[in-house]
């Protein structure tokens, strides 16, 4: 489960097939989530990866006092998936202390009802260590590193992590090397392009790893270049209404981005693109943008006194740290949003807006 | 780069044979024709397959990324933190910032005159008065650097730390202005070469532990290095600029540096929707994708500017403050933020060019 209501909702009611109705992703699942900067997608996947690597339940022995050490077993639902979380961190900007600090939080939310930290065992930082322990990070400084990181994967598991499957494999961000890949494949223009392209190895090779080991895959990708508005708008551009707090890159009615890699899948482009190698790369299964919430514009101010008495409804919203989510599910052809907000401590749902 | 270089174990007839099969580069190697086509492809007894197997591995190993657990990274990250040097400059919500950003890329962007180079010079300037053992690095693309505006910024720093001092901590001055100043060290860069060229010249001192502590660079402006590449024909342009944050941003983590670097403005084509204001109709330069490659960016303006909805090119001259009070207010917004809440604005002061925390 992705453990935000919200998207749960959504999904379970997109897809025609899970394995299992306590889970809303199935293996091998690959989600797309694109934004312009700093709009959340690297707290949106830090939540992935902390529901990957909580464990699922946890049994806490506490030994009394008396000297015949009677022992008392206490079991604790966390709800996680007990497996392996690897990173591929092409960003370089894993921040782990705030990972640590939303992982904390999690665990003491759980434990305070019932738990005290003195009496029983694991203690609360051998939950965090033994949690952290199942996160891996690499830092591929190119795509050809990327490609060859992700091609090794099958051996650090079997040689690192033999008795813990890898339930998600996330790369924050796709789009890192973008700008050097494109200029290497404007100095090899030609038909043979495609092939030679970086970005086509690093998707045949996670294409690779998904087929043997089935992790849900989540990219995150830059959004750079607002879709425009035309008279043939698809049924999404009914996403927007009046009162709407969908921002709108482009000025007009559509909340979403292009996608600029290529090679890459791009499931919602009209006309579908012509991807020689599209059989080797791994389906998007959905696709979430994800943008700040619209807050208020200041206007007509005579001096600062008046912008800062007129800031006040604005900084209430700012400070919910709102973000507004657009799921695109390929198999159904169904969109819902759903808003999250980034807190201190945690990473919190809200409702879905709506889903069809 | 050639497959004899990274494979430089492997035993040479086996790099030959590749070779004669044009197997000269990694990617011919991992993502070409597949193992069992190339061992066919190759004269008899040049290359077991066994030995090309293992070349192949041997490649992947040394081409994939370094790893590292959650709790390793967390225990180096803690142990950087406690030995950060954290100061303060005196603007309460930069603070806050600069302590959830403790090392880092920071933009300041903003039209000319917006206080972007102020700003900068009163960051460098509280980072020296803070801590004696630090020198702050300054990369001035332009030749506009003032060690007279740079003097006094870090004079009036030192006198009006003694009026915002914590109650109770002790404020301890440095010895004179010229200790100080001394560890402010500034070089010209009019490219990004020369400038790329400094980075490796500091990366050299900073290795040999003979010298302080870089805790700040500046580089004012980076608009001039990288803007002139940009075009909307070759991508070029895009990889270099990426590149080269890349190269700093590794700069700032490998020693925990908080880099400080000043972009232009240019114009929106409408009401900029990252601000708080309706009046703003500037963005940063260098295009959507630099907002990816900084950890902040912070957005400046006069008052003036943004009091006067009419007033949106900055042109001073045309459009004065609306009120005395506001006229050397100057407003600062956080367009984006990796590490705190985005779209927050303060105001602060400027008066002749010189950051001032109480006017």
């Amino acid at each position: 489960m992705t453990r935000l209501p919200a998207l749960d909702t959504h999904i379970f009611a997109s897809l025609a097939y899970f394995p299992s109705q306590s889970s809303s992703l199935n293996r091998g699942d690959v989600i797309e989530v694109q934004g312009p900067a700093c709009s959340g997608k690297t707290h949106f996947v830090y939540h992935f990866a902390l529901n990957c690597i909580l464990p699922d339940e946890v049994v806490f022995t506490a030994i009394d006092s008396d000297d015949d050490v009677q022992k008392r077993t206490r079991t604790i639902e966390f709800g996680g998936w007990n497996k392996a979380a690897i990173v591929m961190d092409t960003d370089g900007r894993w921040d782990i202390a705030r990972f640590h600090h939303l992982l904390r939080h999690r665990l003491t939310r759980v434990l305070a009802a019932t738990y005290d930290a003195d009496d029983f065992q694991p203690s609360l930082s051998d939950l965090v260590t033994s949690c952290l322990q199942r996160l891996r990070i690499f830092r591929p400084t190119s795509s050809l590193s990327l490609a060859a990181t992700l091609l090794q994967l099958p051996t650090y598991h079997a040689t690192h992590l033999p008795d813990i499957p890898i339930g998600l494999l996330l790369i924050d961000s796709i789009s890192t090397f973008y700008w050097e890949d494109r200029f290497n494949g404007e100095k090899h223009r030609g038909t043979t392009f495609t092939s030679l392209s970086p970005l086509n190895h690093v998707l045949t090779s996670l294409q690779k790893f998904r087929l043997s080991h089935g992790p849900v895959t989540v990219l995150t990708n830059w959004g750079l270049s607002p879709v425009k508005s035309t008279a043939t708008d698809p049924p999404s551009s009914t996403l927007i209404d009046t009162q709407s707090t969908i921002p709108t890159p482009g000025g007009g009615h559509i909340p979403f981005y292009r996608q600029h890699l290529n090679p890459f899948p791009a499931p919602f482009e009209h006309p579908p693109r012509n991807l020689a190698n599209l059989n080797s790369y791994p389906p998007i299964t959905h696709h979430i943008t994800l943008l700040l919430t619209l807050t208020p514009n200041l206007s007509d101010l005579a001096t600062i006194h008046d912008a800062k008495e007129a800031d006040t409804q604005r900084d209430e919203i700012v400070s919910k740290g709102q973000i507004l989510g657009i799921i695109r599910t390929v198999e159904s052809g169904r969109v819902g949003r759903f808003i999250f907000e980034i807190h201190a401590d945690e990473i919190c749902s809200s409702e879905l807006l709506d889903s069809g | 780069m050639r497959l004899r270089t990274i494979l430089s174990t492997t035993p040479k007839p086996v790099i030959d044979a590749l070779s004669e099969c044009g197997i000269n580069t990694p990617t011919d190697f991992l993502f070409g024709a597949n193992l069992e086509t190339m061992f066919q492809r190759m004269s008899p007894g040049t290359a077991s397959y066994e030995e090309l197997l293992e070349a192949r591995q041997r490649l992947i190993n040394a081409l994939a990324a370094d790893v590292v657990t959650g709790d390793q990274m967390l225990a180096s990250q803690q142990g950087v933190q406690a030995s950060l040097s954290h100061w303060l400059t005196g603007i309460r919500e930069l603070d806050e910032i600069l302590e959830s950003m403790p090392f880092g890329v920071m933009e300041l962007s903003g039209a000319k005159g917006a206080g972007k180079t102020a700003l900068a010079l009163h960051i460098a300037a509280s980072c020296l008065a803070h801590d004696s053992n630090t020198v702050v690095h300054w990369i001035d693309t332009s030749g506009d650097f003032s060690a007279e505006r740079a003097a006094n910024q870090a004079r009036i720093f030192q006198q009006e730390r003694k009026l915002v001092a914590s109650p109770g901590s002790p404020v301890a001055l440095p010895s004179s202005l010229r200790a100080v100043l001394d560890r402010l060290q500034v070089s010209l860069a009019f490219d990004v070469e020369a400038a790329h060229d400094i980075l490796e010249s500091l990366r050299l001192t900073l290795n040999s532990e003979e010298r302080p502590h870089a805790r700040v660079l500046v580089i004012d402006a980076i608009t001039p290095l990288l803007g002139p590449h940009l075009n909307a024909v070759s991508a070029q342009g895009h990889a270099i600029m990426t590149t080269f944050m890349r190269h700093l941003r590794a700069f700032a983590q490998t020693y925990h540096t908080l880099i400080v670097v000043t972009n232009n403005a240019t114009a929106s084509q409408t009401s900029n929707p990252a601000s708080a204001f309706a009046s703003t109709t500037l963005k940063p330069a260098l295009g959507p994708s630099f907002a990816f490659l900084t950890d902040a960016t912070l957005w400046l303006a006069r008052a003036s500017d943004v009091l006067s909805p009419s007033s949106n090119t900055g042109n001073r001259s045309a459009h004065p403050p609306a009120t005395n009070d506001d006229e050397n207010v100057h407003i600062a917004e956080v367009f984006r933020s990796r590490s705190s809440i985005s779209r927050k604005w303060w105001t602060f002061q400027i008066a002749e060019g010189l950051i001032r925390i109480q006017l």
